[in-house]
């Protein structure tokens, strides 16, 4: 392990970083930058826009299963954002992978729209077990609204 | 908006001992063109790159980042300090002391005269000591090496060494070993459905 690694970019002011972020798109911001190290979530905690963040708008953002695994690395310990917007993407079933196992960690995220993504058999399940099997995510009542299924093979699982 | 110009840079604007004779041409993103030497253009890398690119001839480079009214400054600025010593590389220092605070706030009172007026023009409440900063052009362009990468790959392009608050809850392959073993292939369409029990019944 070298130890004269210098971080350029965690030397750089504040206000400078803020300014990077600003170039960003949320989707990018949130993927890209959260959890990259403990200084930048510090100073990204105190990010105007992520404190707003509340609700994220990602449809017909041509997201796939790696965008997919990127946004559920951000949403692991995320402590702000209570509703994203899925809907027309290209989210599979190792995206809903990724996506549930993340979910098992957050309690914050109380809405999550999957409309029109290329979910089948598997990640439907997926879906339904963290709906009916985890307490926490139970009683945060999250909603999984209208999970298109190519294969209507559970689909009277919906609350 | 240029009343505090300090005459000073008159002299330097005129010499041209470690400068060719070529001149570029560049332009802010209000059409305000101007003309700098090669001392000059030595001192912004996104312009040398350029320059060294493509004969440009006459054409101006357009910085889009750069309001006229900043990259006037900026051009000032350049010629005062053009020849300037080189700065000593960066990560000299750090070496011969390994627990030195990397975010210790650098020194900040070694900021020549001529500077400290110069830097006196730009305010924070017209925006225009951070347009200053951001005239860098170094924000956005960090700002487009980011996109799209997951934060691992961030971590490794900035070099930032990894340090997981807690259990490391955001380790790199957390969600992947939580995941599971999911079928990466499309073979799961076919097979109709779950072999596993209904959670619902």
């Amino acid at each position: 392990m070298s130890r004269d690694v210098t971080s350029s970019l965690l030397t750089l002011p504040v206000e400078l970083i803020y300014r990077i972020l600003d170039n960003l798109d949320d989707f990018t911001f949130l993927c890209s930058t959260r959890n990259v190290c403990q200084r930048l979530n510090y100073i990204t905690d105190a990010y105007h826009r992520y404190q707003t963040l509340t609700t994220l708008d990602l449809s017909e953002y041509q997201i796939e299963d790696q965008g997919t695994q990127h946004l559920a690395h951000a949403l692991t310990n995320d402590t702000i954002i209570s509703a994203i917007n899925l809907t027309n993407n290209k989210i599979h079933d190792q995206g809903i992978a990724y996506l549930t196992a993340a979910l098992k960690n957050n309690t914050t995220l109380t809405k999550l729209n999957l409309q029109c993504n290329s979910i089948e058999d598997q990640g439907a399940k997926r879906l339904a077990d963290i709906l009916l099997n985890n307490t926490v995510l139970h009683d945060k009542q999250i909603f999984v609204l209208s999970i298109f299924i190519l294969h209507p093979g559970i689909d009277d699982t919906q609350p | 908006m240029a009343t505090t110009t300090d005459s000073s840079n008159t002299s330097a604007t005129t010499t041209t001992e470690n400068a060719t004779s070529k001149t570029i041409k560049i332009q802010s993103n209000d059409g305000e063109t101007h003309e700098i030497d090669q001392g000059v253009v030595e001192q912004s890398s996104t312009i040398k790159t350029l320059s060294d690119l493509m004969d440009l001839g006459d054409v101006p480079i357009p910085l889009p980042n750069v309001k006229g009214s900043i990259l006037t400054p900026i051009v000032e600025f350049c010629n005062y300090h053009k020849n300037d010593p080189k700065p000593e590389p960066l990560d000299d220092d750090d070496d011969d002391d390994p627990n030195k605070d990397i975010y210790e706030p650098k020194r900040s009172d070694d900021i020549c005269e001529w500077d400290q007026n110069f830097i006196k023009r730009f305010t924070v409440q017209e925006g225009t000591l951070f347009d200053i900063i951001m005239a860098t052009v170094g924000c956005k362009t960090i700002a487009n090496m980011v996109r799209g990468k997951a934060s691992s790959e961030v971590r490794e392009m900035f070099n930032i060494s990894y340090d997981p608050p807690g259990e490391g809850l955001n380790a790199p392959n957390a969600i992947e070993s939580q995941a599971g073993t999911v079928p990466t292939t499309q073979d799961t369409s076919a097979t109709g459905p779950s072999p596993q029990p209904d959670p619902m019944n």
